[in-house]
């Protein structure tokens, strides 16, 4: 289910009303509920992969911070594990079928078992797992109290790596060592997985590996409550394409009853409204004109990549701010505050102030769990850079399993180091402090460009192809990538004109300063540039696949 | 008063009540959705002479999303001379077929004649323009499917003496094959011809006929309520692209905004439907009208041969469809040793230099396409 979808809009229509009528308790109960059908949506087998990540992190969390578990905090997730393997792999739904006028549902009970090992074998393996750690938990509790935490760390981020890695990597380890091979000239006969990867697993896996990190470091109390937690995990707005939140933000707003302010209300609309306006106005406009330079196998001008590379700098950052938006909105409207995830990024000088304003919960996450436990910048400047390097070059992985997305992120770790080598030299003294802000934020945006490049690209050769047009085939100015759609030719420059206000005033909430009839014509002119948009060929959003 | 103040609260309303503030807001943002509703209907009207080819772009934009109906019903006026040239073109009953040439022409020694859309049409003109000794019989509909060139063929084939017949497959008009009529499959700007939907029994083909077979038909049920009625009755039960709310003529089409609103229904509309029969991965071997299509192929290639022509089958891959239509068809064309052209290794479809702006091939592409078609003509036939 994707924001910009009906299904999703009634599907957010009950769940409002829903919330208004019930009770606090039984609000969490009713999102958690609706969060696992926003994702079941998608495949309802990734739900037996959230509910194990959580019901692991649950546990371990409580290891790590209380040194036991209560027999409720043992039977929830043991027994959430057992029926999310049978329900969600096993069982076998096709033989379910429902019809609504006239309303007929019918069973067939001969089919909803599977008679092969293979459909049983995940909840087998569930059960013997779950049985395996109900039976070591005594010998946990009899831990000493400096190692059991240690213990527990480990296996949590063990069995989350495990997870990401399994679904996420294993392929691409395995074609990269196989291409090696047979430069060498060997033919490795190596077996590929046939598995999906799941919608979002980057996203839910850093958040559940950040909370068993925080109660690890005592910055953080274990929840009691398994469905809090749950709900903290697994919250329907920020599930597949983030924020990746903290539990120190979130689970204090899950866990006390909320109110909603009409200030709040208001804003959420607002960023609904802004986050489609870039999705669906911008983003799916410019997406045609981007692939079809991108996914071409003729030749292209330089013009071409230029323009194509700028697009996408354009549809990157709408797409995934315009989600961000959009996830910070619903939330809002549920009364719960997410963190800001983009900040203006392309009005950065700096390669460190980009990362300040580009999906900050990402790189914060990675200054606090990776950069810093590296050593950070306490360890001479050598260290310095060997970290920055070795953070950017993770977190470009993160983004994906592919070569390009290191090459982006290594790209991403040179310019942070040389900005840090550099930062005490400036190449335009002689320019006024006007100027300099602008001609660095323009060098800066051209590099971000570039980083782009690298990132969209389809392959290598395509990366080393279209850098060679870059620097060889300068003044070539024959056109061949087709127009963006209106919407995206009227979206774009209000979007600038919109960032480049809010940057003037500094503070997001600059448009409330106008008055009822100048903000009432701005958001009929958005809802018109969407509509303009709606007949733009949907996109998926590109961050689901991260 | 300083301009600032037009814009900008001054800080006596900033004390408004937050809830008064919004329903001003609110009430301004409605007001102002009005006014440019009327602004754009304004600035932008469509053209409402029939005979205007050329409307502007933005009145064009504007107006993709009326209901079918209403578009249809301002194309055709009470003539023929009065009506669009979208509403004349791909009847299957019409004279024009009789003005075409039955024979080569003086000077020529081939006639060929092609059966398909503006693809064809112009790999046909790229033909007789690398040799001039062919004559062209030309049969074609708007973005026409198999369904629509195979009926025309079948239909002609005793109207001439052609030495070549060419039968045009368009790989973004296959999905049309679960259609009868080009109102439903293309509703931003529908040709109102029809054509027969078929369907198998026994391994043979067996057509489902429109109600409305030409634009004489067409025009007089436009004025008789229940012809039009049993005919859009007939394209919802045999129509797969048919939907009432993208056909139906009501008040909603005297509003910009909101026909901006259905454009997008119906593009999400038929991309569900295409979504089934077509993926990036390609046609989708399931759909019943997949054996259909090798049938229409394997008739025309006997048929042809018993009237002592050579066929060939064009397969047109055009953007965003690779190699997916040969894929789907290689084998029963290889298996039944039927003459073909696929662009997808000539002019591939991932290539965007070999596409002009409107999605056709260029000239060059043409071009090339053409001479593959010219070597197999010169392959197999004898020519003085």
């Amino acid at each position: 289910m994707i924001f910009n979808s009906i299904e999703f809009l009634i599907f957010f229509c009950i769940i409002y009303l829903l919330y208004r009528l019930l009770p606090f308790r039984w609000q969490n109960r009713m999102l958690l509920v609706a969060s696992y059908i926003f994702y079941g949506w998608w495949d309802r087998r990734f739900l037996f992969l959230i509910i194990l990540s959580t019901s692991f992190d649950f546990a371990t969390a409580l290891m790590i911070g209380k040194g036991k578990l209560t027999n409720d905090q043992r039977i929830y997730p043991s027994v959430a594990v057992i029926l999310a393997a049978l329900f969600f792999i096993t069982l076998n739904w096709e033989a379910v079928t429902v019809q609504f006028r006239p309303f007929n549902l019918s069973v067939q009970w001969q089919q909803i078992l599977p008679y092969e090992l293979s459909g049983w074998s995940i909840f087998i393996a569930s059960l013997l797992v779950v049985i395996l750690i109900n039976a070591l938990y005594p010998r946990l509790t009899t831990l000493n109290e400096n190692i059991r935490p240690k213990i527990c760390l480990s296996l949590s981020l063990f069995t989350n790596l495990a997870l990401l890695g399994f679904f996420k990597y294993f392929n691409f380890f395995i074609g990269s060592i196989s291409s090696m091979m047979q430069s060498w000239g060997i033919q490795p006969d190596f077996v590929y997985l046939q598995v999906i990867l799941p919608v979002g697993i980057s996203f839910y896996t850093f958040q559940s590996m950040s909370y068993t990190i925080d109660v690890y470091r005592k910055q953080l109390e274990p929840t009691v409550h398994f469905f809090d937690f749950a709900l903290l995990i697994s919250f329907f707005p920020q599930l597949v394409a983030g924020p990746i939140e903290r539990a120190t933000n979130l689970l204090p707003q899950l866990t006390k009853p909320r109110h909603l302010k009409f200030e709040q209300s208001t804003r959420g609309l607002f960023l609904i409204l802004f986050g489609l306006f870039k999705k669906i106005a911008i983003a799916d406009s410019v997406a045609k004109s981007v692939n079809a330079i991108y996914n071409t196998q003729g030749s292209v001008s330089w013009l071409d990549i230029v323009l194509a590379t700028i697009l996408f700098t354009a549809q990157i950052y709408c797409d995934f701010a315009g989600y961000t938006d959009i996830a910070r909105g619903v939330a809002k409207l549920l009364g719960i505050e997410l963190m800001v995830n983009f900040n203006l990024p392309y009005f950065s000088k700096t390669a460190s102030e980009f990362w300040q304003r580009w999906h900050i919960s990402l790189s914060s996450w990675l200054r606090d769990y990776l950069y810093i436990p590296l050593g950070g910048n306490r360890k001479g400047d050598f260290r310095t850079y060997q970290n920055l390097m070795i953070t950017m070059i993770l977190g470009g992985l993160w983004h994906g399993a592919a070569w390009n997305f290191v090459f982006w992120g290594l790209y991403q770790g040179i310019l942070l180091c040389i900005y840090r080598f550099l930062e005490k030299k400036s190449f335009l003294k002689n320019f006024s402090q006007f100027w300099q802000s602008i001609l660095a934020t323009l060098f800066f945006f051209v590099l971000t460009c570039y980083g782009w490049l690298l990132f969209r690209a389809n392959s290598l050769e395509q990366v080393a192809n279209f850098t060679k047009i870059l620097l060889t085939d300068f003044g070539n100015f024959s056109l061949s990538m087709p127009k963006p759609s209106l919407s995206g030719l009227v979206g774009l420059p209000l979007l600038i004109i919109y960032e480049v206000l809010e940057y003037q005033f500094q503070d997001v909430h600059f448009y409330l300063r106008f008055r009822p009839f100048v903000r009432g014509a701005f958001y009929a002119v958005l809802t018109t540039i969407i509509l303009m948009g709606v007949s733009n060929a949907p996109e998926q959003f590109i961050y689901f696949q991260f | 008063m300083h301009l600032n103040n037009l814009f900008i609260f001054n800080s006596k309303s900033k004390s408004l009540h937050p809830i008064a503030n919004a329903i001003k807001t609110a009430f301004w943002f409605i007001i102002f959705l009005i006014i440019l509703d009327v602004t754009f209907n304004l600035l932008f009207p469509y053209p409402s002479d029939p005979l205007n080819v050329s409307p502007p772009q933005m009145s064009l934009f504007f107006d993709y999303g009326r209901s079918v109906e209403a578009k249809v019903q301002r194309q055709i006026g009470p003539t023929d001379e009065t009506s669009s040239p979208l509403s004349k073109a791909g009847w299957l009953i019409s004279d024009e077929i009789n003005t075409l040439p039955t024979h080569p022409a003086p000077g020529s020694n081939l006639l060929l004649a092609t059966y398909g859309m503006s693809f064809s049409n112009q790999v046909s003109e790229a033909v007789q323009a690398i040799d001039p000794r062919i004559t062209l019989r030309l049969v074609a509909g708007p973005g026409s499917p198999p369904n629509f060139t195979f009926t025309a063929y079948k239909l002609d084939r005793q109207k001439h003496n052609a030495d070549v017949v060419m039968l045009g497959i368009l790989a973004s008009s296959v999905r049309a094959m679960d259609s009868i009529s080009g109102m439903n499959w293309g509703p931003e700007v529908p040709a109102p011809y029809t054509f027969p939907k078929y369907y198998l029994k026994d391994d043979k083909l067996q057509a489902i006929w429109a109600e409305i077979k030409s634009l004489e038909e067409l025009r007089l049920a436009l004025y008789d309520r229940k012809k039009w009625k049993d005919f859009v009755t007939q394209m919802s039960i045999n129509d797969r692209f048919f939907n009432s709310f993208i056909f139906t003529h009501n008040f909603l089409d005297y509003s910009a905004l909101i026909r901006l609103i259905r454009r997008g229904w119906q593009q999400t509309y038929l991309s569900e439907i295409t979504a089934q029969i077509h993926t990036t991965k390609g046609f989708n071997p399931t759909w019943d009208q997949i054996p259909v299509l090798k049938s229409i192929i394997m008739e025309f290639n006997n048929t042809a041969r018993l009237d002592g022509r050579l066929p060939i089958v064009l397969l047109f891959n055009d953007r965003k469809y690779g190699d997916h239509l040969f894929k789907i068809l290689q084998v029963t064309l290889e298996k039944e040793n039927i003459p073909y052209v696929s662009t997808h290794n000539i002019v591939p479809a991932n290539n965007l230099k070999n596409f002009l702006g409107d999605g056709h091939f260029t000239k060059e592409a043409n071009s090339k396409i053409a001479s593959e078609v010219l070597k197999i003509i010169n392959q197999n036939l004898v020519r003085n």
